[in-house]
């Protein structure tokens, strides 16, 4: 794999606030940890939210393991486990960890990370490593339960449309031949990609009401008119069926 | 299949297994409870040609008699035999938030731990990666370290967990790339209409380049051989992390290229009648029924040969 780097050569800093033993691999049952950011860190992040206060963004640390990294040159890419839940993310050189951590550089031995202060801090492949991120309230929208199932924070979600919108481009297809909703663009900031909805997806129902004649905003009214509860969402996604079970909150 | 087909087939099977695995279920504990850690071929997905999944059909937890399941087999031998499967459709071994990793979880948590867990995952973190535009067409697949870590982490808990008579099975990971070759046997249809329609396994089923299937194909190799070291590793306790004497047993007894064709599920070429009609990529009911005779030739409990199932 060819390394590739960012040109950032400021010191290394607290961001790799420790590396710990985690004997077995079993999570160490970090809990996470919130704090409040400073003016000045939220002012430097690499991603913020339009308008809010400082109390909209806090830091986490979270420890997480780099389980390896693979692909060549603009298609490099970390694979990074948090150690409590055991959610594993793949991510490309230059994405972000928290809206603070951007991966800048991947070896054979391990990741680089650039923090948005100009730090630098690395990673080896098969540690663990505890890092500091900074969330915004809008990142808490959804929750992912694992098998499928989610919790949905409502407000967060009206919030989240009313900056950006439903965010998606739509269009009425059948797949052989059952009718379906087809996203074919989302917009990663838009609220159908925050409640969970992917690129290429295939939308059969929600809440078993055909939705093939919906657009992205009769898609997204159908979570907004909800009142909390159990929605049921059935996708085709990836090659495979999957019925989306939602929380709203 | 008719009914009565389906119960003279099963009362003959049963009889079969108790048979010829009197022998094996007198050395090995029989397990109370199972559970598996999978992804949509563990689900039975597409198994009847019908979009979604059909666990009835599943090679490890179904309960139909057409595939004579790992569950059903066993219960033959167990009556008091009980499941609580955590395969989820889409699941990679490495990735999401379904990873084996999150499965074994899962598993631990159970408020009665399995004695017998089976694992196959693997389809979607090959499936699930875009195509390389390097000369390596497996460039961006999971590196085998990446491949060994997710699986450690998933290991190291049922290791922590699981009671000391447990097994768990790691069955290897079927080769994607020949269902290429299934997929264009079984109907013109599949790599004209149905693969570019349903976006399956683009990795493979848009790869023109047979060389470049290969290469996805000996990635795939790459990892049911280190799965198997791990195995061994768990097993013996050489890593001191199996303390407890759970079995971890793999199904892999080398790659085809290597002559050991049809000895495991990840050395089967899957034939046209081995997959579905809608996908054209998910095992069929017959498909399932062999992957689960292929499985039961390496239970614990089990008996016969992978040669035989896989004819």
């Amino acid at each position: 794999m060819n390394k590739t780097k960012t040109k950032n050569g400021a010191a290394l800093l607290g961001l790799l606030l420790g590396m710990t033993g985690c004997a077995g691999g079993k999570t160490t049952g970090d809990a996470v940890q919130a704090a409040p950011v400073s003016e000045r860190e939220v002012s430097s992040l690499f991603e913020r939210e339009p308008g809010g206060t400082l109390g909209d963004y806090r830091a986490e640390t979270q420890t997480v393991r780099l389980l390896g990294v693979q692909g060549e040159g603009a298609e490099a890419f970390a694979t990074v486990m948090d150690t409590v839940t055991f959610h594993t993310r793949n991510i490309p050189v230059g994405s972000l960890l928290g809206r603070n951590l951007k991966l800048s550089g991947l070896s054979l031995e391990g990741a680089e990370f650039a923090g948005s202060g100009g730090e630098l801090s690395r990673a080896r492949v098969g540690d663990p490593v505890t890092l500091r991120l900074v969330r915004h309230r809008f990142d808490d929208v959804r929750t992912d339960l694992g098998k499928h199932r989610f919790i949905l924070q409502s407000q967060l979600l009206a919030e989240i449309h009313a900056t950006y919108g439903a965010g998606a481009q739509t269009s009425r297809e059948t797949l052989l031949p059952i009718p379906a909703l087809k996203l074919s663009r989302v917009d990663p900031k838009g609220a159908l990609a925050r409640i969970g909805f992917e690129e290429g997806d295939w939308v059969f129902s929600v809440d078993a009401v055909d939705v093939s004649n919906d657009d992205a905003a009769g898609l997204f009214a159908r979570f907004a008119a909800r009142t909390p509860g159990p929605v049921l969402v059935t996708v085709y996604r990836s090659g495979t069926s999957q019925t989306l079970s939602y929380q709203l909150e | 299949m008719a009914s009565w087909e389906r119960q003279v087939g099963a009362v003959l099977f049963s009889a079969a297994v108790l048979t010829t695995s009197l022998a094996q279920s007198q050395s090995a504990p029989l397990p109370t409870k199972q559970s598996n850690a999978g992804d949509s071929i563990s689900q039975g997905a597409q198994a009847n040609s019908w979009l979604g999944d059909h666990p009835e059909y599943s090679w490890v937890q179904g309960t139909d008699a057409a595939v004579q399941s790992i569950f059903t087999r066993t219960r033959v031998l167990q009556g008091a035999l009980t499941q609580e499967p955590e395969s989820v459709s889409g699941a990679e071994l490495v990735g999401g938030s379904d990873s084996f990793a999150a499965q074994a979880h899962r598993i631990c948590a159970q408020d009665l731990k399995p004695d017998y867990v089976a694992l196959m995952l693997g389809g979607n973190d090959v499936c699930h990666r875009a195509s390389s535009t390097s000369a390596d067409a497996a460039a961006n697949l999971y590196s085998v370290v990446t491949w060994v870590n997710g699986l450690r982490a998933g290991l190291d808990q049922l290791a922590a967990c699981l009671p000391h008579n447990a097994a768990v099975q790691l069955l290897s990971v079927p080769r994607v790339d020949g269902l290429y070759a299934a997929g264009h046997a079984k109907s013109f249809w599949c790599g004209i209409i149905v693969w570019p329609a349903v976006g399956i396994c683009r990795v493979v089923t848009a790869e023109k380049d047979a060389g470049r299937r290969e290469q996805i194909g000996m990635r795939i190799n790459d990892y049911n051989a280190a799965t198997a070291v791990e195995a061994e590793q768990y097993t013996t306790n050489a890593n001191g992390k199996n303390p407890s004497g759970i079995r971890f047993i793999s199904d892999w007894r080398g790659s085809a290229e290597s002559g050991a064709a049809n000895t495991s599920i990840g050395t089967y070429s899957f034939g046209k009648a081995d997959i579905n009609g809608f996908d054209c990529f998910h095992p069929s009911v017959l498909g399932q029924s062999k992957i689960a005779c292929t499985a039961w030739s390496s239970h614990p409990n089990g008996s016969g040969t992978a040669a035989a199932c896989l004819q």
